[in-house]
């Protein structure tokens, strides 16, 4: 252990030396070279009402959005969580599951169980090894200052967040003498929010806000264009220790046997399925057999702390007898409420008369002995940015997909707020660390994020996975660092 | 140039005849001209490329550590290289002269070159770390410094490296020479722990910085361990990280 320890301790010297050679002299370029330098900001968990609580509070910031910078809400993928979504938004290699945690169909087995797979976060990446982070961690220029840095985060949020700012910043300076993109990733809001305040999240928005203003004064000699986007956003609505839920603890009395492989289940005669307990999200992923889809999902639907259930359905045999199109249920209440299907070779979704679609705030109004309608998905974007589940249709069509993930989800629930999964119980209490908001469910308090930009104009509303689309440059500075980039979901463009 | 103000003023503060005046001849001198004092001063400085010593290796002796491997020639040459930057994908060297050591007094120039290959700005062992520029082909640093050392008392020793940095690369980068200044009060404690506080300043035009740190120093026998940690400010912001050395005096 101690020559383990002191082996560890020799190779981080490695870096620590080598992080002061490249950083002490300053090596400045021609600023004709790359008279312009855009910015990326990727900022986890920022959300679209901090921004307006932000723009509320300080006038400073009202003039900036009046004269130079643009701002969208942009609409996450579905569970909107972190390593999941800027694997989609940035188009890298998928990713094992949603969370670190994750189901290895490969192996059937649950990897990254228990408090090992959530202490694991706090691990740094090495390169080349199994400790090696998500792939879309190279898209970024900067992403963390230390091995230790992701500790930090979670115990002393603020203090590291200036850490952050300080760093990101000295290198953006530096970087930019030769580069004409830089791109950056910043944690800590999405800590604050999960462990703090709302007041102190737009607190901190807004020192980030200043030191942009800051550094475009400081810096004439190029101009400086920013552009901020966050992977989801943040409900701030708390959760208490009785709403926190151990949704695996609760399955048996929902008829569903909780199991940790396939074998397992298989071997079980009864409904059965493998809950991924992770973090504290508002959202809790199952796997389960086939053709048992359907009946899990009504069964998990049926508490009150649920808000609604995504799976895959049987088609509509009257709409749909040759079983053409991709069916997605909504259930909620132990009961499926809607029901839609999607045609990929003409992007059209198809919605049933019989869908509960109020239910779901979906306003669709169907002619007398009308049996379904269609829509395109421009027109469900926009029919649905802004209600309880902003893009519905599209997210909830791709979150069953193998996107951003090797082995999606078979059974996706979405929590009712406050309750939330717990994902974790920490030996001897402080359980309810991390509990002051959430992120990860259907709705919208959890999904519409941000992007903002001094670059270009936006429309009122984006879709996240189509952040490159607006910002060609970001493409190429992955090419340029060398990220193999993949294709996203099918039929994700948009006609803004 | 404010660690040449501070020096000033601490040479004011201890000078060695209103310190201990006696014991200032009696100590030997900071250049390791009498091969069994090589140890009890570094013969480097800890903070790389900026920071060195008066102090030069004994002819055929050496100094091999995680940071540094340094070797003597004649009492009055030292040459060597950052091993670990060899892996880092930046071969480096240094080649150290002795200039004069007197008493308390050594004074060394030393000319160095790390030649930073395309892809050693990625070359950390963990993407935590970040560099500052991104290295697409040879970029060129050379680093030519003056050493003073200077033994005020038996327990406070000053070193200061005043230097210019030439880096050259291929355009867009502007050629150029960076001057530094870096002050390191060493305070010294049963003779084999040293604390430093080091201070130094980067350039005085756009993109200067200032660095600065504390760090300990255990030297045992032939054992020795560096610890410090450092900041490097900006005008725009401010980088922070440990350094650690482990070495053996040979």
């Amino acid at each position: 252990m101690r020559r383990a320890l002191l082996l560890g301790l020799l190779l981080a010297g490695c870096d620590w030396e080598h992080f002061a050679v490249m950083n002490t002299v300053p090596l400045h370029g021609d600023a004709s070279a790359n008279p312009v330098v855009r910015v990326y900001l990727a900022v986890d968990g920022l959300s679209w009402t901090t921004l307006q609580d932000a723009l509320a509070e300080s006038p400073e910031l009202r003039d900036a959005f009046s004269s130079r910078w643009h701002a969208a809400q942009s609409i996450s993928m579905f569970p909107a969580t972190s390593d999941a979504s800027w694997t989609r938004i940035l188009h890298t290699q998928r990713i094992h599951g949603f969370e670190y945690q994750y189901y290895d169909a490969a192996h059937d087995e649950v990897v990254n169980r228990g408090l090992l797979g959530v202490a694991s976060h706090a691990i740094p990446s090495i390169a080349g090894t199994s400790l090696e982070g998500p792939a879309y961690y190279k898209a970024f220029d900067y992403y963390a200052n230390g091995y230790l840095d992701t500790l930090w985060s979670y115990q002393a949020t603020s203090m590291n967040y200036g850490d952050s700012l300080d760093s990101l910043f000295y290198l953006l300076a530096s970087r930019s003498e030769l580069d004409s993109t830089y791109v950056a990733y910043l944690l800590e809001l999405d800590v604050m929010g999960h462990m703090q305040t709302r007041e102190t999240v737009v607190t901190s928005f807004l020192e980030l806000m200043r030191r942009i203003d800051r550094f475009e004064r400081n810096h004439p000699e190029r101009r400086f264009v920013f552009t901020i986007f966050s992977d989801h956003a943040m409900d701030f609505i708390p959760a208490n220790a009785d709403q926190l839920l151990q949704f695996d603890e609760l399955m048996p009395a929902l008829g569903v046997k909780p199991v940790y492989s396939m074998a397992e289940g298989r071997a079980y005669d009864g409904l059965w399925a493998i809950p991924i307990v992770h973090t504290r999200v508002s959202y809790l992923s199952l796997h389960t057999a086939p053709e048992l889809v359907e009946e899990v999902a009504r069964h998990v639907s049926g508490p009150p702390s649920v808000d609604v259930v995504i799976a895959h359905t049987r088609p509509r045999v009257d709409l749909d007898p040759e079983a053409r199109l991709t069916w997605v249920g909504l259930w909620r209440g132990g009961e499926q409420v809607a029901a839609f299907g999607f045609d990929p070779e003409r992007d059209l979704y198809y919605l049933p008369a019989d869908g509960r679609w109020a239910e779901v705030d979906v306003d669709v109004t169907f002619a007398p002995g009308e049996t379904y309608l269609t829509r395109r998905d421009e027109e469900l974007f926009l029919a649905t940015v802004g209600h309880r589940y902003p893009d519905l249709f599209f997210r909830v069509r791709t979150s069953l997909d193998p996107v951003s993930v090797e082995t999606p989800a078979d059974v996706i629930v979405s929590f009712k707020r406050p309750y939330a999964s717990a994902g974790f119980k920490i030996p001897g209490g402080a359980n309810e660390i991390a509990s002051s908001g959430f992120h990860g469910g259907l709705d919208n308090d959890g999904s519409a994020g941000v992007v903002l930009s001094e670059e270009r104009e936006l429309p009122a509303a984006v879709r996240s996975e189509n952040l490159l689309e607006l910002f060609p440059a970001l493409v190429q500075h992955a090419h340029d660092r060398g990220v193999d980039l993949v294709d996203g979901a099918g039929e994700a463009s948009l006609d803004y | 140039m404010s660690s040449v103000v501070i020096t000033a003023l601490l040479l004011l503060v201890a000078s060695p005849d209103a310190a201990e005046p006696a014991e200032a001849h009696a100590t030997p001198p900071p250049a390791a001209e009498a091969s069994d004092d090589f140890g009890r001063l570094a013969v480097t400085g800890f903070y790389p490329m900026l920071e060195t010593t008066g102090a030069i290796v004994p002819h055929r002796r050496a100094y091999v550590s995680t940071s540094s491997v340094q070797f003597g020639i004649l009492d009055r040459l030292q040459v060597g290289v950052h091993p670990t930057e060899f892996v880092m994908r930046v071969p480096n060297a240094q080649l150290k002269v002795g200039l004069w050591a007197d008493g308390p007094w050594a004074v060394a120039a030393q000319l160095s070159g790390y030649f930073m290959l395309s892809g050693s700005d990625r070359a950390f062992l963990s993407s935590r770390y970040t560099s500052g520029s991104r290295v697409r082909s040879l970029v060129v640093e050379a680093p030519l410094a003056v050493a003073v050392s200077y033994r005020v008392a038996s327990w406070l020793t000053l070193h200061n490296t005043l230097s210019g940095t030439l880096v050259t690369g291929k355009a867009p980068l502007i050629t150029e020479v960076t001057s530094a200044d870096v002050l390191t009060v060493e305070l010294s404690a049963f003779d084999k722990h040293s604390f430093y506080v080091h201070l130094g300043q980067v350039g005085v035009d756009r993109g200067h910085r200032q660095v600065f740190g504390v760090s300990y120093r255990l030297y045992y026998r032939w054992f020795e361990a560096r610890l410090g940690y450092f900041y490097r400010n900006s005008d725009d912001g401010m980088q922070s990280q440990p350094l650690l050395s482990i070495g053996a005096i040979l």
